[in-house]
């Protein structure tokens, strides 16, 4: 081992600007992909703070039955979205009415007949949570003999869902853009290290040295590269969110989890990489 | 301790390196190889040291075949076998001590072990004086001298040497040669490929001389049949 880390520092010194090279970049593609994860963390939060309420009505038949009615409460009793429901008979309905418009009451005089439905009013979790369920249920619910009609945000719940997709996708795309712009690099650097030190690899093969001893100064090599520029990418999304913070009040950094996910997940990378290319360049 | 039975090394294009070869070399023999430039004595030590695999039959070394020996193995095999080479592959950045010592770490010798080792080796070469010296401060047959301590240090049963005096001096071959020698007295097998003649001539060993692959020649030397 201690043959493996003074190799990995004569790396580390021999090709300064190398090594430079390929940190920076890890820090620059890791910065990006952080910055969109940060977006992504606030984008949630402003989404769960600032959701209207989600309410779900649904309105009965008149000439609904018992079993259908039962039967409406069992689907509702059963789908995760639904928080919590009540039944509204059309004599509530028709006294909730009638209290909204208590100015006019001149309005139902007229009325000989009650003309509201009753109706099943349902209090949702969180849209973004699971609006699939939400869309679903809505659907399942229409299909039901003694249903009228199901009336909830559904434009709002797309857009939040299709907002939420999106960002996902783009981090997703954007993760595995930059995870292969880090591998390429890393993979440069090793090349050049490789071939920096091929008489001693030779020599190494030659006197009985395992390809496992003559990998690991390189693997640790990307190794610390990919943990330099985890560590670094951390630090600029700190200044980055200290900056912000400064104009837009609200906004949330995800702490050590963040700093911990960064540096680990640039350790990988970096490992990853020099792994692939160490079988790629070695030939040991 | 060394043998080929029916060995043929075909490289790319068809182009036959070795052909049927049988060979057996014994425990603590001394053997030179000759033969012009590509008749096939880079390539026969290196099927020896399994830096090469044979095209077909086998080659048999310290018990381990070519035929089942697996790739985690052959370190292990090449840590008793010391090789030596014209252009005496010394690290550039590291001194005679360090070069010696090289060959020690990269396989995991405790380090107290290794100053002992490396000064024995180092001694025996007659170079325990220049130890602190880079390779840029030594004559040519010096340098072969600690590319040769470097493959003697893990005191290794077969020590194979491609053309170890092909760049230096007579006086330094005088030198190089008498550390073989000394080296195979006490018990290594030695097989050194060499293009002089004179050498050959002088030392009464056995004589494998190959030409287009074929061995053409294999036992002492008589007058004309080289």
């Amino acid at each position: 081992m201690v043959y493996s880390l003074r190799e990995t520092y004569k790396n580390f010194v021999m090709r300064k600007s190398t090594n430079v090279a390929a940190v920076s970049t890890i820090t620059a593609s890791l910065f990006v992909l952080s910055l969109f994860l940060l977006g992504t963390i606030n984008l949630l939060k402003i989404i769960r703070d600032f959701h209207p309420k989600m309410d779900m009505t649904v309105f009965l038949k008149d000439n609904m039955n018992l079993k259908e009615r039962r039967e409406i409460e069992e689907l509702i009793e059963s789908r995760a979205a639904v928080k919590h429901y009540e039944y509204i008979s059309k004599e509530q309905a028709l006294d909730e009415f009638k209290s909204e418009l208590a100015d006019t009451p001149e309005l139902f005089e007229a009325l000989d007949v009650n003309p509201l439905p009753s109706s099943f009013r349902i209090e949702l979790n969180q849209p973004h949570s699971n609006p699939d369920e939400l869309i679903a249920l809505a659907s399942a619910l229409e299909r039901m003999d003694g249903v009228e009609e199901v009336k909830y945000s559904e434009r709002l719940v797309t857009q939040l869902q299709r907002l939420f997709s999106g960002a996902i996708l783009i981090d997703i795309i954007l993760g595995i853009s930059l995870c292969l712009a880090t591998f390429y690099v890393v993979g440069n650097t090793i090349k050049l290290l490789v071939y920096a030190r091929r008489d001693a690899i030779e020599i190494m093969k030659l006197v009985g040295a395992t390809d496992a001893f003559i990998r690991r100064p390189f693997l640790i090599v990307g190794l610390i590269q990919g943990a330099l520029g985890g560590g670094f990418a951390a630090t600029l999304l700190y200044v980055f969110y200290l900056a912000v913070k400064m104009k837009i009040s609200g906004i949330v950094f995800p702490g050590m989890e963040m700093v911990a996910g960064l540096i680990g997940f640039g350790s990988i990378l970096g490992l990853l990489g020099s792994l692939i290319s160490v079988r790629k360049f070695l030939k040991v | 301790m060394i043998e080929f039975r029916r060995v043929h090394k075909i490289y790319e294009k068809n182009w036959a390196a070795l052909k049927n070869i049988n060979l057996k070399i014994n425990k603590g023999e001394f053997a030179f190889l000759v033969g012009p430039t590509g008749a096939g004595k880079t390539t026969l030590l290196k099927l020896i040291f399994m830096d090469e695999s044979p095209t077909s039959g086998e080659v048999i070394v310290l018990g381990h075949s070519s035929a089942d020996i697996k790739s985690k193995e052959i370190p292990y095999l090449r840590r008793k076998i010391g090789v030596v080479f014209q252009d005496f592959k010394l690290l550039s950045d590291r001194n005679c001590f360090d070069n010696v010592a090289f060959s020690l770490e990269v396989t995991g010798t405790p380090g107290r072990i290794i100053k002992k080792r490396v000064l024995q080796a180092l001694t025996q070469t007659r170079l325990s004086h220049k130890r602190n010296c880079y390779p840029f401060q030594l004559s040519g047959g010096e340098h072969q001298r600690v590319a040769i301590a470097r493959a003697i240090v893990r005191e290794p049963s077969i020590l194979l040497a491609d053309e170890p005096t092909g760049n230096i001096d007579p006086e330094g071959t005088e030198e190089v040669l008498e550390l073989l020698r000394n080296i195979n007295a006490s018990g290594t097998a030695v097989v050194m490929a060499t293009h002089s003649l004179a050498t050959v001539e002088k030392y009464h060993y056995r004589v494998i001389r190959l030409d287009q692959g074929e061995i053409k020649h294999n036992g002492l030397l008589t007058e004309g049949n080289l």
